[in-house]
């Protein structure tokens, strides 16, 4: 082969290696400077209690509440693993981090092993067909005045999905937006959950996080067994029931 | 505090102090009004997600007989007691602790959360 002829392909390759695509790791131009990063766990701000939604939440509904009732701890999918919901997983005392790419921006939690991609707008991902749903959703995103708005439907039924300490659930019809800004040097996320079957109105909370000198701990790993030891000093809802024997 | 043998295993909480949500709801489970205080040898501790668990056997006071508790850690994850300072060998086997917390309302179980309540070694030294 000639040289100038191998110069060239080289050269060739090289600017194919480099140009923005799907999957690359090119920071977008609309990114939010600073945004990326380990974040510790938000801390609410603002009149809204945010850690959790118990049972007498005034934007429950009739049935959220009835649901809850009739639940039994046992069932809970949180003593097989089952990652914390989102939203709930925001206020977990755990760290997280954001990388903004060209066409995705990816959240990487340290509790459950949790890693959202959110799909940027003109990302080449496919849209999840109509019997596709998903333990923490599926996310798109867009860059608005400063700030990065995720929108997160497609969710699996959950029956702890809107507080997995109170067993509240969360249907296929939950959505939630997050609105992620920063205040100096704080990480601003401003959450609104909806979900016409269980809430008769949205609730909204705000978190704020500061920056992490600590890398997140990873893997989680959760151990079964581990999980499941709280379960033997919950009384048992149904005791005519046989007792429930997890496979681990 | 009594300590009934035909419990082969029971939970015993300790909660740290660390602000934010537990894994579960901890409302009924134990009574927060009354602190208990035992003490036991290590048999097991398993430094694992989501929540680590540490063993401990406990003798009856009033028969003496032994029974085996299983202390949980609430909240925390390994990561978050990391960073408090508990490590994989923070607990010996054999090693005596002295708990203090809240007795469970269901079965023989402790949550150490809250003013008044924590772990520490045999002889009266912090953990960790």
């Amino acid at each position: 082969m000639p040289k100038r002829l191998a110069i060239a392909l080289c050269l060739f390759l090289l600017t194919l290696l480099g140009a923005p695509g799907p999957g690359l790791s090119q920071e977008r131009s609309s990114a939010i400077s600073g945004l990326d990063g380990v974040w510790n766990r938000g801390l609410c701000v603002g009149p809204n209690q945010c850690t959790s939604v118990g049972p007498d939440h005034p934007a429950l509904t009739a049935r959220a509440k009835a649901f809850r009732a009739a639940f039994d701890e046992v069932a809970a999918p949180k003593y097989d693993c089952w990652p914390t919901p989102i939203p709930h997983l925001f206020t977990d005392p755990y760290l997280f981090e954001i990388r903004q790419l060209a066409d995705r921006v990816i959240l990487t939690y340290e509790k459950d092993d949790v890693v959202r991609t959110v799909w940027l707008e003109g990302h080449a991902h496919p849209e999840p067909r109509v019997n596709e749903f998903f333990t923490s959703g599926y996310s798109t995103g867009r860059y608005e005045r400063n700030q990065l708005i995720v929108e997160t439907t497609r969710f699996a039924f959950d029956p702890a999905g809107l507080d997995s300490d109170f067993n509240v659930p969360s249907s296929t019809q939950k959505r939630v937006t997050e609105r992620y800004s920063l205040d100096g040097d704080r990480l601003r996320r401003e959450v609104r959950t909806e979900d016409p079957v269980f809430l008769v109105e949205p609730i909204e909370f705000v978190v704020e996080s500061e920056r992490s000198d600590n890398p997140l701990t990873l893997p989680w790993n959760c151990n079964s067994e581990a999980a499941q030891e709280i379960l033997s000093v919950f009384p048992s809802k149904y005791p005519e029931d046989p007792p429930v024997v997890r496979e681990r | 505090m009594k300590v009934d043998a035909a419990v082969a295993a029971a939970a015993l909480m300790f909660v740290l102090t660390l602000p934010g949500a537990a894994h579960h709801s901890e409302r009924n489970l134990f009574d927060e009004t009354r602190v208990v205080e035992m003490r036991g040898a290590v048999t097991e501790w398993y430094f694992v997600n989501p929540h680590p668990i540490l063993r401990v056997e406990i003798a009856g006071e009033e028969d003496g007989q032994r029974s085996i508790w299983t202390v949980t850690f609430g909240a925390s994850g390994v990561a978050s007691m990391r960073r408090l300072g508990f490590s994989p060998e923070t607990f010996t086997p054999g090693e005596e602790l002295v708990v203090k917390g809240h007795p469970a309302n269901n079965g023989y179980a402790v949550n150490l959360r809250g003013p008044g309540s924590g772990v520490t070694r045999g002889d009266g030294a912090p953990i960790p």
